[in-house]
């Protein structure tokens, strides 16, 4: 961590930066910003428009609505889970049919894992 | 008569065991600290005076858990338990089992909590005392098909409520009659995993109202104080994250009635120690809605405007001393707001954050105030609430309150899970909340996905660069001593 004064737009400010892991923590004037210090990409979980549900948080699937070979419209709800004693429902972005469901009620899911799939 | 309290279990986590550890120390009571495996890299394990792990990460296997806390309590030889709010407060079997154990529990006596937490109880009570209701259903006949009949009645939308629940969970919206079975389903889910409960009541979705609640106060004379309103309208997901006091928007002729109505319920049980009544306010009525039987999360701007001490009032309460409202005249003076400080990321639909904190700072200054459970090295995990802080600060106006927050939450800063400090500032610049016009739709209405994240700029860009190149040249002459190598390094 490094805490010392300089210029940002044209002003002279408090920045506080600090490396963790693979991200850069820097706070000036008046906000927070992370920037990730490795050049490769990772996949993003919950994009707009997806064939993929995601979690969008670690959390507890409670249940499985979708079933493979269903028709789903956007919106229909497709998976609930609960993350820090909430619910949630997980609705479908896209029209398609259910490809393949990869999780079962009850199931401990991390960030990201990969839910149902549409086609 | 005086029972004074030698040790005092918390049974609680967070900032808010950290605000009844001080409060108990101050007035030269012990503390013991019960809490779960997950919770040893916090400041209330730290700051206890002793500790006793009762279970695990998970709040069944914990903080929920009566048996393992009271087994904790007695362990330790602690006279009286603190639950806090959530967890065991509202729970009267867990109450009852602390005074047949012979442990003091803090707070209102068993038979309070049960007949203001079955929410259904408190409303026959209320109604009894003339206090304006919201049309509902509250009957024993919990099929679907007389929900629905009840719900068509009372008018869509409807909101269902789980009796007994409480903190947001286990109420769900139902804007029609398909909506209504998956509504009444997930509440009883819900309610069923957070309180035991799956007896379910509707009423009617009030979609324009404002939240005002009653500060009350029963001490160990049996006179019942009520210490003004709060406003907290600003709510997600009916959790609330901004709150002040005294409300805004409450005319004096209003204020007059709802806070009389509040300490005539209170009054009405013999309510002991501290409790909050709630009321949605729309169209210039009011109508109840329920009573929270504890210590409240947002109880600072009530302390701040009002100059009292709530927990330590509590404690002294069951001790059997008096408290000192009387002298105080209960006047409110100025404003205050809270912002709760979630881990979760504005940018990201406010998805939870996890992690372990790097640096973190609360820009202090008079009439600020920060309540917080962890600092730098400390974990923030999925087990439970995300709120790892609140910011409170004290003005002479609103408008100043609010200048004050600003600047509040651009200096605070929390490195290692994302925080909603940037939608906090959003909030408080918005213009609905600038002109006290909002109402529990606010956010769900202004920021339904939290905010969008900027590109960083080229000035940032140039900043982000000029950091990582010094960074290099650190890692590159690491085995000289340079004030960078040590402390980039360590992380």
């Amino acid at each position: 961590m490094r805490i010392w004064k300089d210029e940002f737009k044209g002003e002279m400010v408090r920045i506080i930066a600090e490396k963790r892991g693979d991200e850069l923590w820097v706070h000036v004037a008046g906000e927070t910003h992370v920037k990730s210090l490795v050049q490769t990409r990772t996949k993003r979980s919950g994009s707009p428009v997806s064939n993929q549900i995601t979690a969008p948080m670690p959390g507890k699937i409670l249940r499985v609505v979708a079933q493979v070979g269903d028709a789903v419209e956007p919106g229909m709800i497709l998976v609930m889970m609960e993350a820090m004693k909430m619910e949630y429902s997980l609705k479908a972005q896209v029209q398609g049919k259910v490809k393949a469901v990869h999780v079962k009620a009850q199931d401990l899911v991390s960030l990201g894992k990969v839910l149902v799939e549409l086609e | 008569m005086a029972h004074p309290i030698e040790k005092l279990a918390i049974a609680n986590r967070g900032e808010v065991a950290v605000r009844i550890i001080r409060a108990a120390q101050e007035l030269g009571i012990k503390t013991a600290l019960l809490h779960s495996e997950a919770d040893q890299r916090t400041i209330a394990f730290r700051l206890a005076d002793e500790s006793i792990c009762i279970g695990g990460p998970a709040v069944s296997d914990s903080y929920l858990n009566i048996e393992n806390v009271l087994q904790g309590a007695l362990a330790c030889g602690a006279d009286a338990i603190h639950p806090g709010f959530g967890f065991l407060s509202e729970n009267s079997d867990f109450a009852r089992d602390c005074e047949e154990r012979r442990i003091i529990f803090v707070g209102p006596s068993a038979e309070a909590i049960s007949t203001f937490g079955d929410k259904v109880a408190a409303k026959n009570l209320a109604e009894k005392l003339s206090v304006p209701m919201i049309p509902g259903y509250q009957g024993q006949d919990q099929t679907m098909p007389t929900l629905q009949s009840e719900s068509d009645k009372i008018g869509y939308p409807v909101i269902v409520k789980v009796a007994g629940g409480g903190g947001g969970r286990g109420l769900k919206v139902a804007r029609s009659a398909v909506e209504l079975v998956s509504a009444v389903e997930s509440a009883r889910r819900e309610g069923m995993a957070a309180f035991q409960s799956d007896r379910v009541f509707v009423e009617k979705y009030l979609d324009r109202a404002k939240h005002i609640e009653v500060q009350i106060f029963g001490d160990a004379s049996g006179r019942c104080y009520q210490l003004l309103d709060r406003e907290c309208s600003v709510q997600r997901r009916h959790q609330k994250i901004i709150e002040e006091a005294i409300s805004p928007s409450l005319r004096e002729d209003m204020r007059a009635r709802v806070v009389e109505s509040a300490r005539a319920l209170a009054e009405h049980v013999r309510y002991r120690s501290a409790g909050t009544v709630e009321f949605l306010l729309q169209d210039d009525e009011f109508y109840f809605m329920e009573v929270n039987t504890r210590l409240q999360v947002e109880h600072p701007v009530t302390e701040m405007v009002m100059g009292v001490d709530l927990v330590k009032s509590q404690l002294l309460t069951v001790m059997g001393r008096p408290v000192n409202f009387e002298r105080q005249k209960l006047a409110p003076r100025g404003h205050a707001l809270e912002c709760r400080l979630y881990a979760e990321d504005s940018y990201h639909g406010g998805i939870p954050s996890t992690g372990e904190l790097g640096y973190i700072d609360f820009p202090q200054g008079p009439g600020r105030r920060f309540e917080v459970g962890v600092e730098t090295g400390d974990a923030v995990t999925s087990f439970y609430d995300p709120m790892i802080a609140k910011l409170i600060v004290w003005d002479e106006t609103r408008p100043r309150a609010i200048q004050k927050m600003l600047k509040v939450i651009e200096d605070t800063i929390v490195f290692g899970v994302r925080t909603n400090l940037p939608l906090l500032r959003e909030i408080l610049r918005h213009p609905e909340f600038l002109n006290h016009t909002m109402t529990t739709q606010f956010m769900q209405t202004h920021f339904p996905n939290g905010l969008v994240e900027k590109k960083p700029d080229e000035d940032l860009q140039d900043l982000f660069q000029q950091i990582e190149r010094e960074l290099s040249q650190v890692s590159q002459t690491a085995k000289r001593v340079s004030p960078w190598t040590q402390s980039w390094n360590e992380t």
